[in-house]
């Protein structure tokens, strides 16, 4: 499953490679050079803690209207993303399926749930569906996973924009220009970090689902909260790292036990030879 | 202190008559529910101070030595009578605890759960002023140091009898948001967001001050809080959008 | 000594006597305490009136008020409170009280207390350098680690003291376990014995975990690490979780030593057994040192932490009065059918049972997340520690220094002045601290040199200089009235007030080397407060 999702991203870095825009490449799916890479960058900071409005409207694959609400409790994985495959699909998904299958402290379902919006205002019933075959999400992450679309296409601009979300459509490549990002959000539907499908891995997933949960865990999920406390996020890098000052702290809570046994084990023997001697 | 005690008794008899107007006044007030909750610790203090105070107070004059050779008898305690000395006190002490751990964790939770349709507005802390970011994107400041009220900037205003709550954040050193009119406080820091919400119920003007250490000009990083009518507030918010 | 042809500057210097580091640390400590108390008396000038007060512009790095608060209170808890307590009185009356001859390591010792020494010179060179700290005593990144102040100095400072105090941990609880008298069980031990041995768990334990923060701090300063930088992955909270992870149980390392000297005096003075001594050992202190690890977040209720962690250690840090609550009623019970003899030691020890009821009081409020959103950095918060720490740890102390007295120096100390001193010292703490209670409550924040938007507070400030000025002359009679009585006092005997405790019983005042004349046997029935039998 790794290798897959090793394999995708290659392939994306390949072409844009080839396209020639490595420069700030890492981040976005950018097939044409005269797009300006930079537009697509989220300064994350900005737009942390703005919040998916819950009585949202929206669409799920089957018409059905539904309120983002009914996610709010656990944390949720926003996508902005199209379902016309015009040519290319919009690989942000198909990585996201391929890692989420990865993450390993949380489950899917029930500790978190993933939630695709179409930012195309043209976008049906028929093309959901279409899309939803042509991605193929397995049946364990099926329950887990909405792909819907906003019921008042009206509204698009609103909620991207809240999230710092830009994308346009160009009419010569038949395709759209977007981030490929995705948005943790907390379980008060509150974006809570950014991570980027060419940028991170399944191990980033982990621990942003983790960080998502912003302290909620169930006393069962100790495991679950040491690991999510052994990272911390790294914004010059857009990736978790090891939160080293916590390795440091434990290390030297353990020095001052050590250094009085050892000398304790030095007088023990001093005084042994004492009385041998004496 | 018994200035303080009075005004809390005053507060205490405003309380019990504004507990009975709740349903009218659906909107929950954390500063009122702290000064309640105070006035009860405060008694509770008094009463636990009091009986150690008169305690230590009789004892010491009482058993002063009757001559200079005299030593005391101090009970000499059964094991029975040791561990009811000991574990007496500790469960009325602990049961305190406790009692107070559920009313604090009560006052906590109202702290912590922003009401619907809360006002958003974005709080930038930065050495050494505040800035506010409305939900239309109209910002306002605070600069003590400038010579007129009006390049000084207007500071927090904010509508009255509507829930407001602070997105905050700091591009440098760690700040935090200090109103002790609404009694509620909260660090800033570089790449987390914290919140904290207020209900601005009154008319009133007060100060938001930097409560954490942010180097030298700490103590001058204020900003002055208004609380307005709504009516005033949209004008002003045009006003501030326009400028 | 005095058939000895060495100098008596060699003689201190070169001595590994653990009476002879007591005094060192009483000398070293006491120096603290003075540039530190006017680095105080600095800052109640500087508020005392709206704007600058003392200095055009206090806001000018190396004029710094900044500077006064960081010395004020890293010297007064690192470089006063602590070794004085477990330096001074530790040394000079841990081994006379078990009845030993000297501690395990007497040389390694010696090495403690010229670390001591080394880091106080290191802490005031503060002063003198260009760039002069201004980061207060939690140095909280990332301010400590981008402001132009030079924190180097600070952080060797702790290391220094850090260092000292482990050695010192090390030592005194090999001495407790291996050298106490023959037949001396555990339950025959000083309260002050037991309290020590807690304060030195603590400080073995934790002070490693704060050496470690500060040294990642001046990695991340002067090295270009980024341990503490949340833009590149490092955690700003996880300096001031390991900072308070020990230095809250650093209060209780200050906290016990004062409440076992406090003991110590009020068994001694009023000629009274302790009560209940084990509940006081096993649960009291015990209890403390247990809970002792588990409380820091409430020094971080207001920083952003998860919310469970902020109620959970609301709970157990309302849960430490329990143990609190015990040594306070064996405090409370030693008095009960007791014979007390006022002097000056037990004025002082008299003035802490009220100290330390207003001191622990205020700080119930202090535990409960809810309330301390309010309260939490305010002169309230300000006014609550002092009355702990300055003002019951330092009148315990100053009760232990004139109960020992006569045991140190061999001589009286002077009951007049020392009263004299005292009463000053006791209206000087309660003008100083209190109206900082009332602004407090009303939203004074701390370390301000001007509050431009709080004129209302400028009288409780002016109150609080007089309070501060009283305690400034309290405290120089108290200080020069040990000097002048340590040289000219009146002849003390061996054991002055007739208590019972070995260090009174079985030594000449002051001990000579080796402490003991005879061998210490003790018997089954022996306890130190045998009175009344």
């Amino acid at each position: 499953m790794r290798h897959s999702v090793k394999a995708i991203k290659w392939l994306l870095l390949l072409v844009i490679a080839l396209w020639g825009g490595a420069g700030e490449a890492n981040y976005f799916r950018q097939p044409e050079s005269n797009v300006d890479p930079k537009i697509f960058h989220i300064d994350d900071q900005k737009f942390l803690g703005n919040r998916l409005d819950p009585n949202l409207e929206l669409l799920d694959e089957d018409d059905k209207s539904f309120r983002f609400k009914g996610f709010l409790g656990t944390p949720t994985i926003l996508v902005f993303s199209y379902y016309t495959c015009d040519g290319s699909c919009s690989a942000v998904n198909s990585v996201l399926k391929e890692m989420v299958q990865e993450v390993k402290q949380s489950k899917i379902g029930e500790d978190f749930r993933i939630l695709t919006i179409s930012f195309d205002p043209n976008d049906t019933k028929e093309s959901v569906k279409k899309f939803a075959a042509e991605l193929d999400v397995p049946e364990e992450l099926k329950d887990g996973w909405t792909l819907a679309r906003l019921k008042d296409p009206g509204q698009l601009e609103a909620v991207t924009k809240q999230f710092g979300f830009k994308y346009f459509w160009s009419a010569q490549d038949k395709t759209f220009f977007h981030p490929n990002v995705y948005i943790f959000l907390s379980p008060d539907g509150r974006a809570a970090r950014y991570l980027y499908a060419l940028n991170n891995d399944e191990l980033d997933m982990d621990l942003a689902i983790l960080e998502a949960r912003q302290g909620k865990f169930r006393p069962s999920q100790v495991i679950q909260l040491a690991v999510s406390l052994c990272y911390s996020y790294n914004y010059e890098e857009g990736r978790y790292t090891y939160n080293i000052p916590l390795f440091v702290g434990v290390g030297a809570f353990l020095t001052g036990i050590f250094t009085f046994a050892g000398f304790m084990i030095y007088y023990r023997r001093k005084a042994k030879k004492r009385s041998v001697q004496g | 202190m018994k200035g303080r005690l009075l005004s809390a008794f005053a507060g205490m008899a405003a309380m019990m008559s504004s507990a009975t107007g709740w349903a009218q006044d659906k909107l929950p007030d954390p500063a009122a529910d702290w000064d309640h909750l105070w006035f009860e610790i405060l008694v509770d203090l008094f009463v636990i101070g009091g009986i150690f105070a008169v305690a230590a107070a009789i004892m010491l004059i009482k058993y002063k030595a009757k001559s200079p050779d005299a030593v005391g008898n101090g009970p000499r305690l059964t094991k029975v009578q040791a561990l009811a000395w000991a574990f007496i006190p500790a469960t009325i002490f602990m049961a305190d605890d406790f009692f107070l751990a559920a009313k604090g964790w009560t006052l906590w939770n109202t702290y912590r759960t922003v009401p619907e349709n809360a006002m958003e507005i974005k709080v930038t802390g930065s050495m050494w002023n505040w800035e506010f970011e409305y939900p239309d994107g109209t910002t306002s400041t605070y600069y003590p140091d400038e010579a007129t009220e009006a390049d000084k900037g207007d500071g927090l205003v904010v509508p009255v009898g509507r829930a407001v709550v602070l997105r905050m954040t700091s591009t440098d050193v760690i700040h935090s948001f200090g109103m002790a009119n609404y009694r509620v406080k909260e660090d800033l820091m570089p790449g987390r967001i914290t919140y904290i919400w207020f209900n601005p119920k009154e008319v009133k003007n007060s100060f938001v001050t930097c409560t954490e250490f942010c180097g030298t000009n700490h103590s001058r990083m204020y900003a002055p809080v208004k609380a307005i009518a709504p009516a005033k507030f949209k004008e002003w918010l045009k006003k501030q959008a326009d400028a | 000594m005095s058939a000895s042809t060495t100098p008596a500057w060699k003689e201190w210097v070169f001595t590994t006597d653990h009476k002879r580091i007591g005094v060192m640390y009483l000398v070293g400590s006491m120096a603290a305490f003075v540039v530190a108390g006017l680095m105080a008396l600095l800052i109640r000038v500087e508020q005392s009136s709206l704007g600058p007060t003392i200095f055009e512009d206090p806001t000018v790095v190396g004029d710094n008020y900044n500077t006064w608060l960081y010395f004020h209170g890293a010297a007064m808890i690192l470089a006063f409170l602590i070794p004085g307590l477990t330096g001074f009185f530790a040394n000079y009356f841990l081994p006379l009280m078990i009845g030993a001859a000297d501690v395990a390591f007497p040389r390694i010792n010696a090495f403690s207390v010229w670390l001591f020494f080394v880091a106080i010179i290191l802490a005031l060179m503060g002063f003198v350098i260009p760039d002069t700290p201004d980061i207060m005593w939690t140095g909280y990144p990332p301010y400590s680690v981008t402001t132009s102040a030079n924190t180097a100095f600070y952080v060797f400072t702790v290391h220094l003291l850090g260092f000292s105090s482990i050695l010192g941990a090390v030592n005194f609880l090999i001495t407790v376990i291996y050298m106490r008298a023959p037949g001396m069980g555990w339950n025959q031990l000083n309260v002050f014995v037991w309290t020590t041995v807690a304060a030195f768990v603590i400080q073995l334990i934790f002070i490693p975990v704060l050496a470690s923060a500060v040294t990642m701090l001046l990695f991340d300063k002067y090295l270009g690490t980024h341990f503490f930088d949340a833009a590149a992955g490092g955690d700003v909270l996880l300096y001031q979780n390991l900072f308070w992870f020990y230095s809250h149980p650093a209060v209780y390392v200050i906290f016990l030593p004062a409440m076992g000297v406090l003991i110590e005096v009020v068994a001694g003075m009023a000629k009274n057994m302790v009560f209940n001594y084990k509940a006081c050992v096993y649960g009291g202190i015990f209890g403390i040192t247990l809970l002792s690890g588990e409380v820091w977040v409430h020094h971080l209720y207001i920083a952003g932490m998860p919310d469970w962690i902020r109620v959970g250690q609301m709970v157990s840090t309302l849960l430490i009065s329990v143990p609190v609550g015990l040594m306070v009623m064996s405090l409370w019970g030693t008095l009960y059918r007791s014979s007390i003899t006022y002097n000056t030691a037990m004025l002082y020890a008299a003035a802490c049972f009220f100290l330390v009821l207003i001191g622990g009081l205020t700080g119930i409020p202090l535990a409960m997340v809810s309330m301390t959103v309010h309260l939490s950095e305010t002169s309230f918060v300000h006014a609550h520690f002092h009355y702990i720490m300055a003002l019951f740890s330092t009148f315990a102390i100053f009760a232990g220094v004139y109960y020992w007295f006569p045991k140190m120096t061999g001589k009286m100390a002077n009951e007049k002045i020392g009263k004299l001193g005292f009463l000053i010292n006791f209206a000087g703490v309660n003008i100083t601290f209190w109206p900082l209670f009332i602004i407090g409550l009303d939203g004074m924040p701390r370390r301000y040199w001007d509050y431009e938007m709080y004129p209302q507070f400028e009288p409780y400030h002016q109150v609080a200089l007089y309070g501060a000025i009283l305690i400034a002359i309290g405290m120089a009679i108290t200080i020069l009235n040990w000097i002048g009585s340590a040289i000219g006092g009146e002849k003390a005997s061996d054991n002055p007030w007739g208590a019972q405790s070995l260090e009174w019983t079985d030594t000449v005042s002051p001990p000579g080397a080796g402490n003991f004349k005879h061998e210490i046997k003790i018997a089954a029935d022996w306890t130190p407060y045998n009175y009344g039998k």
